[in-house]
């Protein structure tokens, strides 16, 4: 097994790693860099807990090599609020709206849903459920989300 | 967890090289959905990874004459977007937009869609009703390969191991025919499905079926051709008596097994439900409600 370097594009920030071939984006972001805002929850690309976001879009981190996001922008959870701390007014929104209950899915959906408003920034019900299907929620909050999301796309008219 | 060296093959002349020296130990890499968890659960051990994601004569989709070219490693997502698959191949398109998620979407190929050989993927129903045909590159020059052929049984196809699927070849649907796609499963994404089918239809001026293809996934080994349902059909009237004479030859072909997501014969009534359905929307005869992706 060859290591292979390169050079990773995190929420801005360049970092040179070295790496085993085999390792995920996930394993990767997690355990080298301590980005552990992205969540691993079933490892095999069915809950979304690792959603981040590869050139702007939705993907889940433990299906991707890292060696295969060299050179491209991969943003997490931690890259979405301002520099100064203040949260995405989708996470203010989360807040507001009771959307996070045990918060392990909340990374993620944050995460695809601020793929979506990119978008489609005044999305349908029906918009933001088909954004939000590969990301489970076990707390059955999706209602507290939708309006969380919807709550956003009201006040940016 | 199994380690293995990865490369990133420049053309394909690289790539074929590179399973030849790998011999039976290497494994190309498309979208990644299915093979990280087979080497994840130790079903694939390869030692070598020859990723395809970027390699230009894999990506394009290029209509050519009457036929649509999508390269290997054309994405999902990229096949939803596309106006040219959407024109020339609606039934495709309508099952890459219901497929998994939008993350997985953003990943998943139609290459690794076909050459899995799940017999419940989602593009292959839409693919055999059109009649594709795959383009397959080894040390032998090419060979195109009809996906009815290509297909050998759950898991298994025809593909050697130092060859490729380069590319699908998908007549392109005439101006007067029509294609359908209908998934069921338990929830409408992130689902596998429990059936699904596909059909195309092109009727005369006479008001004659002239010709139509119907394909059934997840009812047996491989998606099949429901041909007895469509041989009812070719020539006559899309009366209503008709249509259901031919869904139910098309529950009786198949060959349904029992699994975690349903019984054998709960997937045959389905089979007869949506393909009377089906072909309801083809013929645009009223006589269904437009053809859903869930039960």
């Amino acid at each position: 097994m060859t290591r292979q370097s390169l050079v990773l594009t995190v929420n801005g920030k360049n970092h040179a790693l070295d790496l085993a071939p085999h390792r995920s984006l996930l394993d990767v972001l997690r355990d080298e860099l301590g980005l552990t805002g992205t969540k691993k929850g079933c490892d095999a690309g069915d809950c979304g807990a690792c959603t981040v976001l590869l050139d702007g879009a939705p993907v889940n981190a433990c299906l991707v090599l890292a060696v295969q996001a060299g050179g491209q922008e991969i943003t997490t959870i931690e890259g979405v609020s301002s520099s100064d701390g203040q949260l995405h007014p989708l996470q203010e929104a989360f807040i507001e709206h009771g959307a996070v209950q045990c918060g392990f899915c909340t990374p993620g959906a944050v995460l695809s849903l601020i793929a979506l408003l990119r978008e489609t920034p005044r999305p349908t019900r029906a918009e933001i459920q088909e954004a939000l299907a590969g990301n489970l929620c076990r707390c059955t909050g999706y209602v507290q989300i939708i309006d969380a999301v919807q709550s956003v796309a009201d006040s940016s008219k | 967890m199994v380690y293995f060296d990865y490369v990133k093959p420049p053309t394909l002349e690289h790539l074929l090289e590179g399973l030849r020296q790998a011999r039976f130990e290497g494994a190309v890499l498309a979208g990644g959905t299915d093979l990280h968890v087979k080497i994840r659960s130790g079903v694939a051990c390869p030692r070598v990874v020859f990723d395809i994601s970027d390699l230009a004569p894999c990506r394009g989709i290029v209509e050519q004459g009457n036929y649509l070219r999508l390269g290997a490693a054309v994405r999902m997502s990229e096949i939803v977007a596309s106006a040219a698959v959407r024109r020339k191949a609606p039934a495709l398109a309508a099952a890459a937009l219901q497929m998994s998620s939008r993350q997985i979407r953003n990943r998943a190929t139609l290459g690794g869609n076909i050459v899995t050989a799940s017999p419940a993927a989602d593009a292959v129903p839409p693919l055999l009703a059109a009649d594709a045909t795959l383009v397959l590159l080894g040390a032998d020059g090419t060979r195109e390969v009809p996906l009815a052929e290509f297909l050998t049984g759950p898991g298994k196809t025809c593909l050697g191991k130092s060859e490729v699927l380069t590319e699908v070849v998908i007549p392109s649907q005439g101006p007067g025919c029509r294609s359908h796609f209908v998934k069921v499963g338990r929830r409408k994404a992130q689902a596998i499905s429990i059936i699904n089918l596909a059909g195309r239809i092109d009727i005369g001026q006479d008001g004659l079926v002239r010709d139509v293809g119907i394909a059934l996934g997840a009812v047996a080994p491989t998606a099949m051709r429901a041909r007895q349902a469509e041989k009812a059909l070719i020539g006559r009237a899309p009366s209503a008596k008709n249509l259901a004479e031919a869904a139910a030859l098309a529950a009786e072909e198949c060959r349904p097994i029992s699994d975690v997501r349903a019984t054998g014969s709960g997937r045959r009534l389905l089979v007869e439900a949506w393909t009377l359905r089906l072909l309801h929307v083809l013929c645009e005869t009223g006589g269904a409600r437009s053809g859903g992706r869930n039960s």
